[in-house]
């Protein structure tokens, strides 16, 4: 089972959680750090300078880290401000073909910074009074692209390349089994047609090798080890 | 109104830049979801992985020296939890290349230009893996049937090709984010073509962009 729905779902929500928290975000903290330039040496790379007051740019989670011991306070993101996914909501809700430019991990920074406040006030600290209108927002722009995206899966018709550019990263992975395997199964009928009309009696025949095209064939039809979903 | 929106859309700009500009540990989650989303083995990135565990190393070092201090107590932390990060993208990396060698062991170690593409440490895992599930197939099975089709890689003795292999499915169709401009690609055997443009995000068949993951053009997404 757990071989089946690696195939289907390689990247769980969690992985995509993880991945998004190397998102950056802008924070102001309170401590600095006695190093060169007051920066933080990474693996993944320099973050700061951490000067008291003074705003830097890290990746998510760190900035998670250094909230939960108080020691920052993190600002929205400038896309989250209310103009901006006003106007975003708009474009979305007019133009029915394409998808506005949006971060590609935006759901799961927005997710974070409206629950991770359990244990203190993160969601009132970063948006203040603005909080319901940016969740409602943010709301309705997903319910606009993922309506955009069943009227688009509703119109495929066969195994054919399509070109979604500024989907979100977990837009594509809830899509990502329905999607994928439609079009791997229209692809395996087109061959089938294919075989059919242009190799004649050959599928699903006898035990014995045949002349023609013994390399691509098997002379008995073998299901193949994931094509049963 | 236009410069201010350049810069509050900047981080439109964040996204994959060239391979030259981005970091190890970008690099190794990139490394990840491809082969995460292909359906074959990809070439083993030996440089970044010894390159990413000599970090590593080096950065638990630091760690060590840095605990004696007891009032950088935070940026231990915070190289801890970094750490720890690296460490679960490394380890996943490592566990679904096994996972596909695991999947076509047979395959692997029937090509040698596939075969080519492990590790030295994955192809001993390769060679012993087949050892075993070979031995324990015999045993369980294979040798209770008839001379003529206890072959575990044929139907039949009399069948000159192995059919019985299970091969990678490269008509798999995939996500695709283009990196660099490609213009006009082939994506299928009648000659379609696709413009291919940074930044582009494709659904298609692995095989029609198989020669470019390969090259680092586009990532799997």
């Amino acid at each position: 089972m757990a071989y089946c729905r690696q195939q289907q779902w390689p990247c769980t929500p969690e992985e995509m959680y993880f991945n998004a928290k190397d998102e950056l975000i802008t924070i102001v903290p309170n401590f600095s750090v006695p190093t060169e330039n007051a920066t933080c040496i990474c693996i993944s790379g320099e973050w700061g300078p951490f000067q008291p007051n003074r705003e830097c740019a890290v990746p998510l989670w760190l900035a998670h880290t250094l909230w939960k011991r108080k020691r920052c306070s993190i600002r929205p993101p400038s896309w989250m401000a209310v103009e901006h996914l006003d106007a975003v909501l708009g474009l979305e809700r007019q133009d029915a073909s394409a998808f506005q430019p949006l971060p590609s991990h935006y759901i799961e920074v927005a997710h974070f910074l409206f629950t991770s406040g359990t244990d203190g006030n993160l969601p009132q600290e970063v948006f203040g009074d603005e909080l319901s209108r940016v969740k409602d927002l943010v709301e309705l722009v997903q319910k606009a692209r993922w309506n955009k995206i069943m009227a688009g899966l509703a119109t495929l018709q066969g195994a054919i390349t399509v070109k979604l550019n500024n989907l979100a990263a977990m837009e594509i992975n809830a899509v990502r089994p329905f999607f994928l395997g439609s079009l791997n199964m229209f692809y395996t009928y087109q061959r089938m047609e294919e075989a059919a009309i242009g190799g004649g009696s050959q599928l699903g025949g006898s035990l014995a090798p045949s002349t023609q095209s013994l390399q691509q064939q098997p002379a008995r039809q073998l299901r193949r080890a994931g094509g049963v979903r | 109104m236009d410069t201010q929106d350049d810069a509050e859309l900047d981080y439109l700009q964040s996204g994959p830049a060239s391979t030259s500009g981005r970091s190890d540990a970008e690099q190794l989650k990139s490394a990840l979801m491809n082969e995460k989303a292909a359906p074959e083995i990809l070439q083993f990135e030996t440089d970044l992985v010894n390159r990413i565990e000599a970090t590593m190393d080096y950065q638990d070092e630091q760690i060590e020296m840095l605990k004696e201090n007891d009032d950088q107590k935070l940026l231990v932390e915070i190289f801890m939890s970094e750490l720890s990060r690296i460490r679960y993208l490394l380890r996943a990396y490592l566990r679904v290349r096994l996972q596909k060698c695991e999947r076509h062991v047979m395959h692997i170690l029937d090509n040698a230009d596939i075969a080519a593409r492990l590790s030295e440490r994955e192809a001993q895992y390769a060679r012993d893996f087949f050892v075993l599930f070979g031995s324990h197939m015999k045993a369980a099975a294979a040798n209770h049937m008839p001379e003529a089709f206890s072959s575990l890689v044929r139907q039949a003795a009399a069948h000159p090709a192995k059919d019985m292999v299970p091969a990678p499915d490269l008509d798999r169709h995939v996500f695709a984010r283009v990196l660099e401009d490609r213009g006009n690609v082939t994506v299928d055997e009648e000659g379609n073509v696709a413009e291919f443009n940074r930044g582009d995000l494709f659904v298609i068949r692995y095989r029609a962009v198989q020669q470019l993951v390969a090259e680092g053009a586009v990532e799997l997404v």
